[in-house]
């Protein structure tokens, strides 16, 4: 077993890219993200995973960046709101959330594009909800109501509250696919 | 068709879609330290001793700063001014004196972060503390008169007295709101830059950055025009970044010491106490009315906490001096009581939501003491004559929101009686709240600039904090220049721009915008003098009435000419050509008009009557703000004052331990904001309108306005659902069990 | 934060060695409850062991007997999602999905769920403020203070908060146990015997000793799970913790309970079952509410509300008997 000291190196992958950083053992993701490779799109809030500002994707899945340490990163896939867009092409819930006015402010955004993004992946893998009236029968994208979408996206906080907005660009890209 | 008035997307949103908007602490700085806060435990008493030591040795540190070796400062001005805004008049590392827990005892500057944040753990601080003075029942009978801060302390029109003595019906009541931090999603951050010929750069969260200029230039004794302060996005601010807080004179001060830029962020917990917050309030509202419920008299009383060093005064009573007309007259009086927290602060919406929920909730058990429906209550009580100063209003469309929004909410098959409607096993409940708000009027400058590539810049001193200002300001420009509105362009957020207020009170698109109004008059004005009387003037003969602008094409019709700007500057052999707009108006209270805004806000809520848990399920809310430049944004930040109110209604609280005096809730799971799962479908209803005495725009202030008197609604509709009045916010649980 | 090594060990013994011979190492896996507690200094482990490429700790597996073995990696997000778990234990689902938000559901492990620390706000206060929990013989702060969210069974004068995991709620009505590997080998802890009233120690929420390592979880399947019920009630809709939950398991006979298994959240140190109301329930009929509730309050008798809290009494009575009909709905 190798301990990690000091400055420690860490190989994965960001939007796409091969990156190494180079971090202390107790660097969270987000600090990594933001302060190592500039990635300022990721926001710090609350830095205690209670406001869903930070979120990210790991491996196609969501999470939040300040929750967990960059160290713990080697070999990940990770991608920021920097890297959800392709060739310049905004993607679907991007453009859904211009069209919806999903924002004000816009600091919470990419926390929320990134949510609803993977979220949607997740109501196509079949997965429940709180919302969810019968957890036995399998979930399908078409089941994603908007009681749905406002629970799944309630670990994303809005402090000017574009939440109605919010739903209504999740459920069009959801519909778009 | 006019480009004002038009749902457009935002100018800035792919911009924030995309993570590119740059934030305060998004911007990178070559050679920035970082600073942390170390805050005192206790929130009264002094430090004794401040052990240091091991903090400057610990890896990566700069420098320690405690009120020992702390520059001093100048004192705040006095009286305070929204020109100078200091948040609070108690400066930061001066002595040795604690006034409030959290307050900074030691500030560590280290090369990162993680090391300033490390080290100030390694402070060691003996105290000597005294008991802390709590906001409380008892403050009732320590409150004081205070001196007067924005408006005149109290109001007496006419004899409320004898208005409530005639009353054939009376209620009287005492309602409590709670104390609330803003929570912004992006917390305070200020990046100090100072260069070689001793100017600064401040990159600052804030709502007002010329108030910031001001202010930092007195207490650092630098001239203002050395000062320049830059924020081109603010991450929200409900009032709690108009004003300037100690982080932003810790970072100058710490930066011009050290001759390095520095960067201090807040964290989540300094937010409970580095800066402002939304006062408690106690107050008591007596309303006196005849038999069929007209008002014979108001009297609203309200005490709410200040800082031990500072006379904040929330004016709950302001709106109450001018909804509600009252035979006999009204009076209303404020008071405040020292306790030890941080100097209270404007938030969204300050006085007027507050006060509201008093208010607004007499109104609804005065319909019910008088079997008045709570609507046609209202209606009945209407006035086009503000009570208070007489005058006329600009523009009242109070009773068009009430009877528009009644229609569409579907009032009328509400079922008076309390605990009469059901949905399975939930109690339903409806409710109704007016509400009134204060219109600012207040100088701003823009210009705008012709470029001879036929585009436009816009650029104007003001803010984004969400409310749309490049968009709407585009909007504006390309409206008055006959563009198109990619041809127009926005620059704001920078004190060497044309000086603008501050974005608060709903003041921006009134005042900055007709400024940006005017400097597009002025720049389209000069491109038709030239094409009147310029070279070749094309327009010759005649007149500047006959031009048209279209699509940046101005047209002469009568003689059957067009010349576009970029044709006409390149003619003159003009680069660009400027306008600029010097709005200045006169202040409210000295014109002849009472100005102000109007709601109604009716709201339904499912109550379960086993658990007490209030669950919205509509919420309606019908404005008179004037004429509406931007429907899309504008509806945004409707829906965002109206949950900004249920925030207030059901779940926003910070909490004092008795003991300690401490917030005890300082985070994001403690201090409950609304989630979109609190959230149903909202609608938003806006009544036409155009108040030419608000602003050359039509436009009246929406922002605040929109979260007003939503708390009122929901209590009312709890009332209505349970029969429990609730006259304490937030209504949880345990109130309705 | 001041963590100054990080080291993957390359099985359990490695690991579990380790910890017993370090005082100052803590495992980490979803980091969700750890690092806000480091960040808030209220753990200050000098090195962390990132256990999450532990082998065979991942699966969630049926077992013969019809229940499951849940590995102590397996994040709460899938199972939650696991439809053999949705079908036969309805009330684990629940509780997972009525926790955190979607995010923290991807990164929280099953193991660290069942250690979260409590939410009282002076234990996690950044400041230190007087806590046993975390300096002991410091004193209690919410004894005194607000402490709307803090117990009403099972506190002491040195502690007085409350166990924040749902999944430990649902997890204490079914036959469950904790399966531990240490450095004396593995063992099997029921459920039950998990975590810890505060007494005298309230820095020790649960039985685990130092060297433990939660491998997994089991649910046996000898007391049915599929009329089950988590209800979760709370001031905010979603994301918050509860103020007052309720787990029900109940089997019916016609209408009638056979047995029924009830345990509270937010209102104790561990997950409160409510052995009395269990033993006078057997043979109530499902549809007799004022039986039902006459049963509930038998175990309240214990309950010695706070300042601040003591709605939570009622509260909980009704979540109870929600519950308990909910999950005879599912029978």
């Amino acid at each position: 077993m190798v301990w990690k000291m000091g400055k420690i190196h860490v190989d994965l992958t960001v939007n796409g890219q091969a990156r190494e950083l180079v971090v202390e053992p107790g660097t969270t993701l987000l600090e990594a993200l933001r302060d190592s490779l500039g990635l300022t799109g990721t926001k710090k809030s609350c830095d205690r995973g209670e406001c869903g500002a930070c979120t990210v994707h790991r491996d196609g899945w969501r999470i939040l960046s300040c929750m967990t340490l960059a160290a713990m990163q080697e070999g990940r896939r990770i991608t920021t709101i920097e890297g959800l867009a392709s060739d310049g092409d905004l993607h679907p819930l991007q453009q859904a959330f211009i069209e919806h006015d999903g924002f004000q402010c816009g600091f919470c955004t990419p926390g929320q594009i990134m949510s609803g993004a993977a979220m949607i992946e997740e109501a196509r893998a079949g997965w429940p909800s709180a919302a969810t009236r019968d957890l036995a029968r399998p979930f399908a994208l078409a089941d994603l109501s908007n009681a749905e979408i406002r629970e799944r996206m309630s670990g994303n906080l809005c402090r000017c509250a574009c939440y109605p907005n919010i739903v209504d660009a999740v459920a069009d890209a959801a519909r778009r696919g | 068709m006019s480009i004002v008035g038009q749902a457009i997307s935002r100018a800035d949103g792919r911009l924030k879609v995309a993570g590119e908007a740059s934030y305060t602490a998004d911007i990178a700085i070559d050679g920035a330290l970082h600073a942390a806060i170390v805050p005192s435990v206790i929130a009264n008493g002094r430090t004794v001793s401040i052990d240091v030591s091991a903090a400057e040795q610990a890896p990566g540190v700069v420098a320690v700063f405690t009120w020992r070796n702390m520059p001093r400062l100048n004192p705040t001005p006095n009286p305070w001014s929204h020109l100078h805004p200091h948040g609070q008049g108690y400066l930061p590392l001066q002595d040795d004196a604690i006034h409030y827990a959290g307050q900074p005892i030691a500030l560590v500057v280290a090369s990162t972060l993680a090391q300033a944040t490390y080290a100030g753990t390694l402070i060691e601080v003996d105290y000597a503390e005294r008991t802390p003075a709590v906001f409380g029942p008892s403050s009732v009978d320590e409150a004081f008169d205070p001196p007067q801060f924005l408006w005149p302390v109290n109001s007496s029109v006419g004899d409320a007295d004898k208005g409530l003595a005639v009353a054939a019906v009376r209620i009287e009541q005492t309602y409590t709101t709670a104390d609330r931090h803003h929570n912004q999603m992006e917390p305070h951050a200020t990046t100090a830059v100072w260069s070689p010929d001793g100017s600064l750069t401040l990159y600052e969260t804030t709502q007002h950055i010329f108030g910031a200029q001001a202010l930092v230039a007195i207490v650092l004794g630098v001239p203002p025009e050395k000062i320049n302060v830059v924020a081109k996005f603010v991450g929200g601010g409900f009032g709690g970044k108009a004003y300037v807080w100690p982080h932003t004179l810790l970072a100058a001060t710490a930066a011009k010491r050290l001759g390095r830029p520095v960067r201090l962020q807040l964290t989540r917990a300094n937010m409970y106490s580095m800066v402002g917050r939304q006062a408690a309030t106690i107050q008591t509202l007596s309303l006196g009315a005849d038999r069929a419920g007209r008002l014979t008299g108001i009297r609203h009383q309200s005490i709410s906490p200040t800082s031990v060093y500072d006379g904040y005064i929330e004016y709950a009573a302001l709106g109450t001096r001018s909804l509600w007309p009252a035979a006999e007259g009204i009076s209303t009086t404020h008071r405040i009581v020292r306790v030890n927290h941080n100097t209270p602060t404007a938030m969204r919406s300050p006085h007027e939501a507050l006060g509201h929920f008093a208010l607004e909730s007499a109104m609804d058990e005065l319909a019910y003491a008088t079997g008045v429906d709570p609507v046609a209550l209202r209606l009945l009580n209407d006035t086009a004559i503000d009570p208070h100063s007489g005058r006329p209003f600009s523009t009242r469309a109070l009773g068009d929101c009430l009877k528009e929004g009644a229609v569409r909410f579907g009032w009328d098959r509400r079922s008076p009686e309390p605990r009469s409607m059901r949905d399975g096993s939930l109690l339903v409940g409806q409710g109704v709240a007016a509400a009134i708000y204060t219109h600012w009027r207040w100088p701003s400058a823009a210009r705008v600039t012709l470029h001879a590539d036929g585009t436009a810049l816009v650029e104007i001193g003001s803010h984004e904090i969400g409310g749309g200002t490049y968009t709407v300001m585009r909007q504006v420009a390309a409206d008055v220049l006959g563009m198109s509105l990619e041809r127009v362009a926005v620059v704001l957020g920078d004190t060497r721009l044309p000086a603008s207020h501050a974005s608060i009170g709903s003041a921006t698109m009134a005042n900055a915008g007709a400024s940006v109004m005017l400097a597009a008059k002025g720049a389209r004005d000069k491109a038709i003098d030239l094409a009147l009387n310029g070279r070749d003037a094309p327009f010759a003969g005649s007149t500047a009435q006959d031009v048209v602008v279209t699509d940046g094409v101005l047209t002469a019709a009568p003689i059957n000419r067009s010349a576009s700007y970029a044709e006409l500057l390149a003619a003159n052999g003009l680069q660009s050509l400027e306008g600029e707009g010097a709005y200045d108006p006169v202040e409210e209270a000295n014109g002849p008009k009472a100005i102000f805004s109007f709601s109604a806000v009716f709201a339904e809520v499912r109550v379960d009557p086993d658990f007490g848990t209030v669950r919205m399920s509509r919420l309606l809310g019908a404005y008179d703000a004037g004429r509406i430049i931007n429907p899309k944004t504008a509806r945004s930040q409707a829906i965002g004052g109206m949950i900004w109110g249920v925030g207030q209604a059901l779940l926003e609280q910070s909490e004092t331990d008795p003991a300690t005096g401490r917030f005890v809730n300082r985070n994001l799971s403690g201090y409950l904001i609304p989630a979109n799962a609190d959230i149903p479908e909202l609608e938003v209803l806006f009544v036409d309108g155009f108040d030419e005495e608000a602003s050359p725009l039509g436009a009246k202030g929406l922002g605040e306005l929109t979260a007003v008197s939503v708390a009122p609604a929901i209590a009312n509709a709890v009332y209505h659902a349970t029969g429990k009045r609730i006259r304490d916010l937030p209504i949880t649980i345990e109130k309705l069990l | 934060m001041r963590v100054l090594a990080l080291a993957r060990p390359e099985d359990p013994a490695q690991a579990i060695a380790a910890h017993a011979a370090d005082p100052e190492l803590a495992f980490i896996a979803g980091g969700t409850d750890l690092l806000g507690l480091i960040k808030d200094s209220a753990a200050r482990p000098g090195r962390l062991l990132d256990i999450n490429h532990l082998p065979g700790m991942s699966g969630i597996e049926a077992l013969p007997n019809g229940g499951l073995r849940i590995g102590a990696l397996v994040r709460m997000g899938d199972l939650a999602a696991h439809p053999e778990v949705r079908a036969s234990f309805p009330v684990i689902a629940e509780a997972l999905l009525f926790a955190a938000s979607g995010q923290l559901r991807n990164m929280a492990s099953i193991g660290g769920n069942i250690m979260q620390r409590t939410r009282c706000a002076y234990f996690r206060d950044e400041d230190g403020l007087a806590c046993n929990k975390r300096r002991p013989g410091s004193g209690c702060s919410a004894l005194h203070g607000v402490n709307r969210n803090h117990a009403i069974f099972g506190w002491s004068d040195d502690c007085v908060a409350t166990s924040p995991s749902d999944l430990a709620v649902a997890l204490a009505t079914l036959d469950a146990s904790v399966i531990v590997r240490g450095p004396f080998g593995e063992r099997s802890i029921a459920f039950s015997d998990f975590p810890r009233l505060p007494g005298e120690t309230p820095e020790r929420d649960n039985v685990l000793e130092r060297g433990d390592l939660i491998v997994a979880i089991e649910v046996s399947a000898s007391f049915p799970g599929r009329a089950s019920h988590y209800l979760k009630i709370r001031d905010r809709q979603s994301y918050e913790f509860a103020l007052v939950s309720s787990a029900a398991v109940v089997e019916l006979e016609a209408r009638r309970i056979r047995s029924a298994r009830l345990a509270l959240g937010g209102v104790a140190h561990k997950p409160w079952r409510l052995a009395e109301t269990e033993a006078a329930l057997r043979g109530a009929v499902l549809d007799d509410t004022e039986a039902l509730r006459s049963a509930i309050s038998l175990s309240f008798a214990q309950a010695r509300p706070l300042a601040h809290n003591a709605f939570k009494i009622e509260l909980a009575k009704r979540a109870a008997l929600r519950a308990l009909q909910t999950a005879g709905t599912r029978a």
